[in-house]
């Protein structure tokens, strides 16, 4: 990360048809937490699916430290530290909730298809290593004793929660989240700030989906405000709180706190 | 015992076979792929074999390992070729790919013909096939040669899949079937796991052929038609698709079955048509779902269970219409 | 081997045919996703009603030909009802008529002749019509499932190989022909070298008529539109208050319609109708819908056209036997430069 940035965005656009669903949407972040928010449809999601390499842009560079990555399939970008959750969870609801976890070290567990299949060492072991630092991020998470249920069998919440420490488990630089607190409640919702914090405290640098301005107000070092697929705002929280394009932008939806 | 089997060795020797078929497909269908190509594959290891015998006298265990390579190689660059292509069509690729084998097979010598000039020249036999000579295989132990190949064969392949089904692989698989893009978030490359599985398959299915040789003891087009492909893929079907006992057990019922109802000749294609029919409507998980067979108790529920196997089918998610 | 412009002429009439049978194809696909694997067999059968028709009704071929629509298209919704619907929408009617159908079965096939067989046929019958009713009636469902589209696929693969089983216990495995006077078959000359058979003439007739009227099925009529809204999202449909299980049966009606005319026209052109006739042009089928794009009707015509062509083609100035060798070799070809089809959109074929 050079000079506190690792996510760098010139200039991006997207087009669906004649439809801009991002049209030049430039800022930078770096070691802390960036909340993106926007009414409904202001391409917040697509922005994600772009930066996590779901989407190619049509226009417009995305660097991670400095190293190009548009246009980057996702597991390229998985590779290079860009982890993610999605709006409706997407779990692998046939798998437990431990095998979930397990697949976000899938990119750490480097023991060949044949030695696998042989049952060599290094793939026990491996497979061993994988399972408890599982089971420890599930723990960190509050879910270690729903480890061994279908994940298609738990509530939606602690799916979400699920969910990030799938991600977590790629033991990711940048974290991208989709709207987290989607269905928690005020307690709820102040366990996974403060749990955002921790993150940010590791080091990690994270882009927040919110429609909860009260936890983005709070967690947030800065804002990015998206309208229509273009940027009206940035800046830290207060000055986003007040700024009058966003207050406009938000009128007849929710106003920002 | 013994004895019983023996009388029935032909039945068992097709089980096995079946069974490895089964297991073949079991494979691509675990990460999502609905290939019909084995047919297609198992074909070039039969005739590889088959054709190794009659002209150089090899024996089909020879004839293996050439077979396995052989099915790799053609299904790496096919693999390559429609595997980015998404559920229906690449059925109807695979299809036209298993159509594509049996027609050269059908015409081989045709081809032969004029690229080398010699008008004599007969390696396929066209629609009559190799007939292979007959010989009594020799007994090990009771059973014959041929029997323990094709058993050891099965056995190398159960062992396969249940080690792998069980490790970080099995998980990969299951990631890559029923939500790609979430795997390829989590670093996963959908498309070399599907070509590993697409590849792996195809070997399982020509070294099945190259054993299937002594067995069947004719190689013809005939053999490897869509028909065959289907019939491969009921094996899945019947018996189930989420783990690998699933195809054993659906070759098994399959195979034998028809066996038992031999008298009945008109009759086995509609049976074969009914069974695949009902099997994937009221059974989707397959006759051997571990759900059905966990405590009888709780069978009522169970099976209200197994008929609404929708939301957690084995089977992959439907195409995104519309806008993304 | 006979010119170019003969050949020509062959290529089109015959891709007319196709066009039919592909179109069927395609209005089941772009429905409901799925791709109905056993409408060659319903073509087939189309042919061989064409055949009872004229032979133990004693109709000319001019009611014969509706008449093996009708039937077809009647065969395509009972499969449907059989294979399909069970797999959204599970009812007590549709228990009721898989039971029925089990018996029938095992009346047509397990007995031969004889007051037992005709009972139980009869009674088989019956109890399908009822869940047929009873089906179509249902308020609430059994179980409402989601569809994964590989399991109506598998059905249809089940069903195809009961219906050719019937067939050839029903008419044996031999070709069947129609009687020979049945239509003049002198053939009219076109222009220099080249001659168009009545029938020939009759089937690019037949066809071109059809895939007008189809057109203005979908474009024109409601019956259309409704097609048109299920097909872009089932769900939104039935909220508007379409009653998509009519919808649908209407649609495979229309669909086993067009097999059964390419069927009986065929089947009287070519003069051979066999049990195992619809295996080949389904696959050739399978080609035309993937080469056309399955988005839209103009595609797939014109996509039958190619396709025919290049069979035709390749029997006279190839080789017979590598026919189908070509046609699935230019699948590939367009599978790979462009996935989509020639005609079709570019998101749906994407793995």
């Amino acid at each position: 990360m050079t000079d506190g940035v690792l996510l760098r965005v010139e200039g991006l656009s997207l087009y669906f048809g004649g439809l801009a669903a991002l049209d030049d949407v430039s800022f930078t972040t770096g070691g802390g937490i960036c909340g993106l928010i926007g009414p409904n449809g202001a391409g917040k999601t697509t922005l994600l699916n772009v930066v996590s390499g779901v989407l190619s842009p049509s226009r417009g560079r995305i660097a991670i430290d400095d190293r190009p990555t548009a246009g980057l399939p996702p597991h390229r970008l998985a590779a290079l530290g860009v982890a993610r959750t999605f709006q409706n969870v997407r779990l692998f609801g046939e798998l437990s909730v431990l095998d979930n976890v397990r697949l976000g070290y899938h990119l750490h567990q480097h023991g060949t298809l044949l030695e696998t299949v042989l049952r060599l060492p290094r793939a026990r072991r491996e497979e061993r290593q994988s399972a408890a630092a599982a089971l420890a991020l599930l723990d960190r998470l509050g879910l270690a004793h729903l480890a061994r249920a279908e994940a298609s069998a738990l509530a939606y919440g602690d799916q979400r929660r699920v969910e990030i420490a799938r991600a977590l488990a790629l033991e990711p630089r940048l974290l991208l989240l989709d709207e987290p607190a989607a269905g928690l409640n005020a307690a709820e919702t102040e366990q996974l700030g403060q749990f955002l914090g921790t993150l940010r405290a590791e080091g990690r640098t994270l882009l927040l989906v919110e429609h909860d301005m009260d936890l983005i107000m709070r967690v947030c070092d800065q804002i990015v405000v998206l309208n229509f697929g273009r940027k009206i705002a940035e800046g830290p929280p207060d000055a986003v709180r007040h700024d009058r394009r966003v207050i406009d932008a938000y009128l007849g939806e929710e106003e920002p706190a | 015992m013994l004895g019983l089997l023996l009388d029935h060795i032909s039945t068992v020797d097709f089980i096995l076979l079946n069974v490895a078929l089964g297991l073949s497909i079991y494979l691509t269908l675990a990460v999502g792929l609905l290939s019909l190509a084995n047919a297609g594959f198992l074909a070039i290891g039969a005739y590889t074999a088959a054709i190794l015998t009659a002209q150089a006298g090899w024996p089909p265990l020879a004839a293996l390992p050439l077979a396995l390579l052989l099915g790799a190689l053609v299904a790496a660059p096919l693999g390559l070729l429609v595997l980015r292509l998404q559920g229906v069509y690449l059925a109807i690729a695979t299809i036209g790919f298993g159509e594509i084998v049996r027609i050269t097979a059908l015409n081989g010598d045709k081809l032969l013909r004029a690229l080398s000039g010699d008008p004599r020249l007969t390696v396929f036999h066209g629609a009559e096939g190799i007939t292979l000579p007959y010989s009594s295989p020799l007994p090990v132990l009771g059973l014959p040669v041929t029997t323990w190949l094709l058993l050891l064969y099965a056995l190398g392949l159960v062992y396969l899949l249940a080690t792998l089904q069980r490790s970080r692989y099995g998980r990969l698989m299951v990631a890559v079937r029923v939500d790609s893009l979430a795997a390829d978030t989590l670093g996963v490359d959908a498309v070399r796991c599907r070509m590993l599985a697409f590849v792996l398959g195809a070997a399982i299915a020509a070294g099945a052929g190259a054993l299937s040789t002594p067995v069947v003891r004719v190689v013809d087009p005939g053999q490897y038609s869509f028909g065959r492909a289907v019939d491969i893929l009921a094996y899945a079907v019947l018996g189930g698709m989420t783990t690998w006992v699933g195809p054993i057990v659906g070759a098994t019922v399959l195979t034998a079955l028809p066996e038992m109802l031999r008298p009945l000749q008109e009759q086995r294609e509609v049976v074969n048509g009914l069974l695949l029919m009902l099997s994937i409507i009221y059974l989707p998980r397959g006759l051997a779902d571990p759900r059905l067979w966990g405590g009888w108790q709780r069978w009522p529920a169970a099976l209200r269970d197994r008929l609404a196997g929708g939301t957690t089918e084995p089977l992959p998610a439907p195409p995104q219409r519309g806008p993304g | 081997m006979e010119q170019l412009p003969q050949q020509l002429v062959n290529g089109i009439w015959q891709g007319a045919a196709l066009a039919l049978f592909a179109l069927g194809f395609a209005l089941v696909f772009g429905l409901l996703d799925v791709v109905n694997l056993a409408h060659g067999a319903t073509y087939m059968w189309g042919a061989f009603f064409g055949l009872v028709c004229v032979t133990r009704l004693g109709w000319p071929f001019w009611a014969a030909l509706p008449g093996a629509m009708v039937g077809a298209g009647l065969l395509a919704v009972l499969l449907e009802r059989l294979a399909f619907k069970p797999l959204r929408t599970l009812t007590t009617g549709s228990l009721i008529l898989w039971g029925g159908f089990l018996l029938l079965l095992l009346g047509l096939v397990g007995f031969h002749g004889g007051e037992f067989q005709a009972a139980l046929v009869g009674l088989g019958a019956v109890l399908m019509l009822l869940g047929l009713v009873q089906d179509y009636r249902a308020a609430r469902p059994l179980l409402q499932r989601s569809m994964p589209y590989l399991a109506p696929m598998i059905a249809s693969i089940g069903a195809s190989t009961i219906l050719i089983s019937l067939a050839r216990g029903q008419f044996g495995a031999q070709v069947s022909r129609f009687p020979p006077d049945l239509f003049p078959t002198t053939p009219y000359p076109l222009g220099q070298a080249v001659v168009i058979a009545p029938i020939q003439l009759l089937v690019l007739a037949v066809a071109l008529v059809l895939m007008i009227g189809l057109h203005l099925l979908i474009a024109r009529t409601r019956t259309g539109r409704a097609i048109r809204a299920i097909a872009w999202s089932e769900r939104t449909a039935r909220l508007l208050g379409i009653n998509a299980d009519l919808v649908i049966a209407q649609t495979f009606f229309v669909s086993g319609a067009l097999a059964g005319a390419a069927g009986a026209l065929l089947g009287l052109a070519f003069n051979r109708i066999e049990p195992t006739m619809g295996t080949q042009i389904e696959l050739a089928g399978l080609v035309v819908i993937v080469v056309g794009g399955m988005s839209s009707i103009g595609g797939t015509v014109v996509a039958a056209f190619l396709v025919g062509l290049l069979r035709v083609l390749g029997v006279a100035y190839v080789d017979s036997s590598f026919r189908d060798a070509l046609v699935f070799a230019l699948l590939i070809l367009v599978l790979l430069a462009r996935p989509q089809g020639l005609f079709g959109r570019a998101s749906s074929t994407r793995a």
